[in-house]
């Protein structure tokens, strides 16, 4: 038992995580073409392998920044107005301390409305933003969080991502 | 060391693992109280049913008489705490191994099927072995070893539904987590349960009685069972195979080998009840109702109370002790 618990998670930081990815660089993110997401990643990021995965959610790395964009499944059609909530509560979650300042209204370059937000807590900054499919079944969430005098990188970073958010499907 | 101090040494063993498991899925999980108790209290409340039912139910397919309360109760906590809580960090770093090596693409697909059968099968089929090694007469045989092997994977079935609901929470987006959590557990139980890991860790638990019974001649019987349940895990977790297919392998091939070894141990128990017939130490309503729940139940109400039911329970306990011994 000892051998299995503590023997993979050593020889997996053994490995090495990151890996570099282009500038320009377009991952898709969802469980199959109908339900996906693209987005276009930019200079000097690095994919976190060990946390990433193409139908749930990548998790990308600069320098001290943090950025992960992961694939929301709503429960049931119409469930848009309870993002903002809900976006609340994955932060005191997966985040705890930060907290999310007030919401503002963010669009696409595809045209897709969405909320995002500044978040801040001890130590970090960053900012958070959610866009709904056009089928309202899934939205793509985005989380970038950083020290707070990488901040402008951060909300440039995050800002480029969600304008070049896609849902292939709906075009 | 003595047998006694060794035993002890198992219990004590036993114990700080069943803690270090249940510490390592409350330290991943405790957000989820802090921030969701009501959707928590819900993930685990949602399982008492069926860990109370399932409990029940595989206790008394074993034939004759239910295996040990207590070590019935041990194997399922192993099971919903050693052996899930460990998984949990054995799983992250195998299937963050597959992701570095092959890709996120390849490991999104396969990381489950290629990490849950080798850590989770050897982390289960640990509980069926330490019930035997702190409790050596609770497994004389192949089908104690099923059952409590069964039992060891519906703790650990249990305790990865409470997880499932849980992560569902996060995966929706917390925009309804009563639902998600809801919604979550019904699918694991309707649709998969019925082929999960109760009936892998049935068929690697059979393994360790095999060995039991058989000393050497037991490796390969075991090893098989043991590869077996693997098997059936992978194919389980594998991707581009209908749920349908994958419960109904599972189910049969638990199924199989349960009927034959029930059907093994009630053959070697009929041919010492007949031997005992013959030699005139027990009556043949003795012999007729020893191995029947029901009918020993029946005489015992029939028994003027006191002492004579006494002795008669007396009586069908010896008995009972006896058929055990010879046909497990």
């Amino acid at each position: 038992m000892a051998a299995l618990t503590a023997g993979w998670p050593l020889a997996s930081s053994l490995v090495h995580n990151p890996r570099p990815l282009a500038a320009g660089s377009r991952l898709t993110l969802g469980p199959n073409r109908l339900s996906a997401a693209r987005f276009t990643v930019g200079p000097g990021w690095s994919m976190l392998r060990a946390s990433s995965n193409p139908h749930q959610g990548y998790a990308l790395a600069r320098g001290p920044v943090r950025l992960s964009i992961r694939y929301v499944a709503l429960i049931s059609a119409g469930q848009e107005p309870q993002l903002l909530a809900g976006l609340h509560t994955v932060l005191r979650l997966s985040n705890p301390g930060v907290t999310l300042g007030q919401p503002r209204p963010v669009i696409t370059a595809q045209g897709r409305h969405g909320i995002t937000g500044v978040v801040s807590g001890r130590g970090v900054t960053g900012i958070v933003a959610i866009v709904p499919a056009p089928s309202r079944q899934f939205a793509i969430q985005v989380l970038v969080l950083g020290p707070p005098r990488d901040k402008l990188a951060s909300r440039g970073a995050e800002s480029r991502l969600v304008r070049s958010l896609l849902f292939p499907a709906a075009r | 060391m003595t047998a006694d101090v060794s035993i002890l040494v198992v219990r004590v063993t036993a114990g700080a693992v069943c803690a270090f498991g249940a510490v390592v899925l409350a330290v991943a999980f405790f957000r989820y109280l802090v921030v969701l108790p009501a959707a928590a209290v819900q993930a685990v409340a949602a399982e008492l049913p069926l860990l109370a039912i399932g409990f029940s139910v595989l206790r008394r397919l074993r034939p004759v008489r239910p295996p040990d309360l207590a070590w019935s109760a041990a194997a399922l906590i192993f099971g919903g705490t050693a052996a899930a809580g460990c998984a949990l960090l054995a799983n992250q770093g195998l299937g963050g191994l597959w992701a570095k090596a092959a890709g996120p693409s390849f490991a999104s697909n396969w990381s489950a099927a290629l990490s849950a059968p080798l850590n989770e099968e050897i982390l289960k089929v640990c509980g069926v072995v330490m019930v035997l090694l702190a409790a050596p007469q609770v497994i004389r045989g192949p089908l104690d070893g099923m059952i409590i092997g069964a039992i060891t994977g519906l703790g650990f079935q249990a305790a990865e539904n409470v997880t499932y609901g849980l992560n569902a929470v996060a995966l929706s987006g917390a925009t309804d987590p009563g639902r998600a959590v809801w919604n979550s557990m019904l699918y694991r139980v309707s649709t998969g349960g019925l082929g999960s890991h109760w009936t892998l860790t049935a068929v690697a638990g059979a393994g360790v009685g095999y060995l039991v019974r058989r000393g050497q001649d037991g490796v390969l019987p075991a090893a098989g069972c043991l590869l077996g349940a693997m098997g059936m895990h992978l194919l389980f977790d594998a991707p581009y195979v209908a749920l349908a297919v994958k419960v109904a392998v599972n189910l049969v091939s638990a199924g199989t080998l349960y009927l034959a070894l029930r059907r093994g141990y009630a053959s070697r128990a009929q041919k010492l009840l007949t031997g005992l017939e013959t030699a005139g130490a027990i009556t043949p309503a003795e012999a007729a109702a020893v191995i029947s729940r029901r009918r020993r139940r029946r005489l015992a109400q029939r028994a003027t109370p006191g002492a004579e039911r006494d002795l008669l329970l007396t009586r069908q306990r010896e008995l009972l002790a006896l058929v055990d011994a010879a046909a497990p």
